[in-house]
C-alpha cells in the first residue's frame, strides 16, 4: 500500500516538472520565467521529498530532507533576486553583449 | 499485495525518469535561443533542477538512500553557482561603466 | 521566577515558529499549483507590472524573511530592495490583483511580527 502511494506521488511530481519546463519556453519575459523557476519546481521538490519520507521511515532521512528543503526553498529566491538585479543593468545599455 | 506494490513502484519510477528526460529538451532550447545572458542562466537553473529530480528517481528505483548526499551537494552547487555567475556579471558591468 | 518566565516565552516563540514553517510549506504547495495551472491554460505573461511595497518593520531579519515569503505568494516575485531598506519592488504576474496582494501581504507580515516580535537583538 505504501509503495503505491509513493509511486503515484513520483509520477505526479514528474508531470509537474514537465509543465515547468514547458513554461520556460512559452513565457515571454525574464521575470515571468523566474516565477516558474521559484514556484513550480519547488512544489515538485516538496512532493518528491515527502515521498522519500513516506518510503524510508527513518530519522536520518528526515534530517537530510529537511536540510535539502531549506536549501532549495530559502536560498533560491535570493539567487533569483541577484539575477534580476543584474538583468536591470544589462537591459539599460542594449549593446552590451558577452 | 507486497509483490505488486514493489513492481508498481519500479515501473512508476521508470516512467518518471522518462518524463524528466524528455522535459530536458525545453530548457536546452531556451539555452540556445535566449536573447540575453540572464535568460541562459535561468535555463541552466532549470536543467540543474531536473538533474536533481533524476537522481531522486534513481533513489526510488534502487531503494538505496546513499545517493541523497549527492542530492544535497548538487542542490548546494545549483544555488551558489547561479549566485556566483550573477556576482561576476555585476562586477564586470561595474568595471566597464 | 525570571528563568521560568523566559523559558515560557522561548517555548511560545518556538510554537509560533513551527506554525510559520507549516504555513510556509502550505504556501509553497498552493502557489506552485496555481502557477502550474496558469501554464496549462496557456497564459503567456501579457499583463505584468512592477509595483512597490513598504514593509512595516525595520529589522533586517524581518525584512529578509518577508522578502522570501513574498516570493512564495502566488503571482508575486520580489525583485529588489531600495538603498534605505524602505521599499521592496515586487513583480506581479497579473496586474488585476494588486489590492488582493496588498491585503495578503499585510496578513503575512502581522503573523511574522507576532512570531518574531519582541526579540531584543538589534539589526
Amino acid at each position: 500500500m505504501v509503495d503505491i502511494i509513493v509511486g503515484i506521488l513520483v509520477v505526479i511530481s514528474a508531470v509537474i516538472i514537465f509543465i515547468a519546463s514547458i513554461g520556460i519556453v512559452r513565457f515571454k519575459t525574464l521575470y515571468t520565467r523566474m516565477h516558474v523557476i521559484t514556484k513550480v519546481s519547488s512544489f515538485a521538490f516538496v512532493l518528491l521529498l515527502l515521498a522519500l519520507n513516506i518510503l524510508f521511515f527513518h530519522w536520518k532521512i528526515l534530517i537530510l530532507t529537511l536540510i535539502i528543503f531549506h536549501v532549495l526553498i530559502f536560498l533560491s529566491p535570493i539567487s533569483a533576486h541577484m539575477i534580476a538585479k543584474v538583468s536591470q543593468f544589462i537591459k539599460k545599455d542594449s549593446d552590451y553583449n558577452l | 499485495m507486497d509483490e505488486t506494490g514493489k513492481l508498481f513502484l519500479e515501473y512508476a519510477s521508470l516512467t518518471a525518469l522518462w518524463i524528466m528526460a524528455i522535459s530536458l529538451i525545453f530548457p536546452l532550447f531556451r539555452l540556445f535561443k535566449g536573447p540575453t545572458l540572464p535568460d541562459r542562466v535561468v535555463a541552466l537553473d532549470q536543467i540543474a533542477f531536473i538533474i536533481v529530480g533524476i537522481i531522486i528517481c534513481d533513489v526510488f528505483y534502487t531503494r538505496n538512500a546513499m545517493l541523497l548526499d549527492v542530492v544535497l551537494t548538487v542542490s548546494l552547487l545549483l544555488v551558489f553557482g547561479s549566485m556566483i555567475i550573477a556576482r561576476y556579471l555585476y562586477k564586470k558591468q561595474n568595471e566597464d561603466g | 521566577m525570571k528563568i521560568v518566565r523566559s523559558i515560557i516565552a522561548f517555548s511560545l516563540r518556538l510554537v509560533n515558529l513551527t506554525i510559520l514553517f507549516v504555513y510556509f510549506t502550505f504556501k509553497v504547495i498552493n502557489s506552485g499549483w496555481i502557477v502550474a495551472w496558469l501554464v496549462v491554460k496557456g497564459y503567456r505573461g501579457e499583463n505584468e507590472t512592477l509595483i512597490e511595497y513598504q514593509p512595516q518593520s525595520d529589522k533586517s531579519w524581518h525584512i529578509i524573511l518577508l522578502f522570501n515569503l513574498i516570493s512564495m505568494t502566488p503571482g508575486s516575485l520580489s525583485v529588489d530592495l531600495s538603498e534605505d531598506r524602505n521599499i521592496i519592488y515586487v513583480h506581479l504576474l497579473n496586474s488585476n490583483d494588486q489590492d488582493d496582494f496588498v491585503k495578503t501581504t499585510g496578513k503575512i507580515e502581522r503573523m511574522l511580527l507576532r512570531s518574531l516580535g519582541n526579540s531584543k537583538t538589534k539589526n
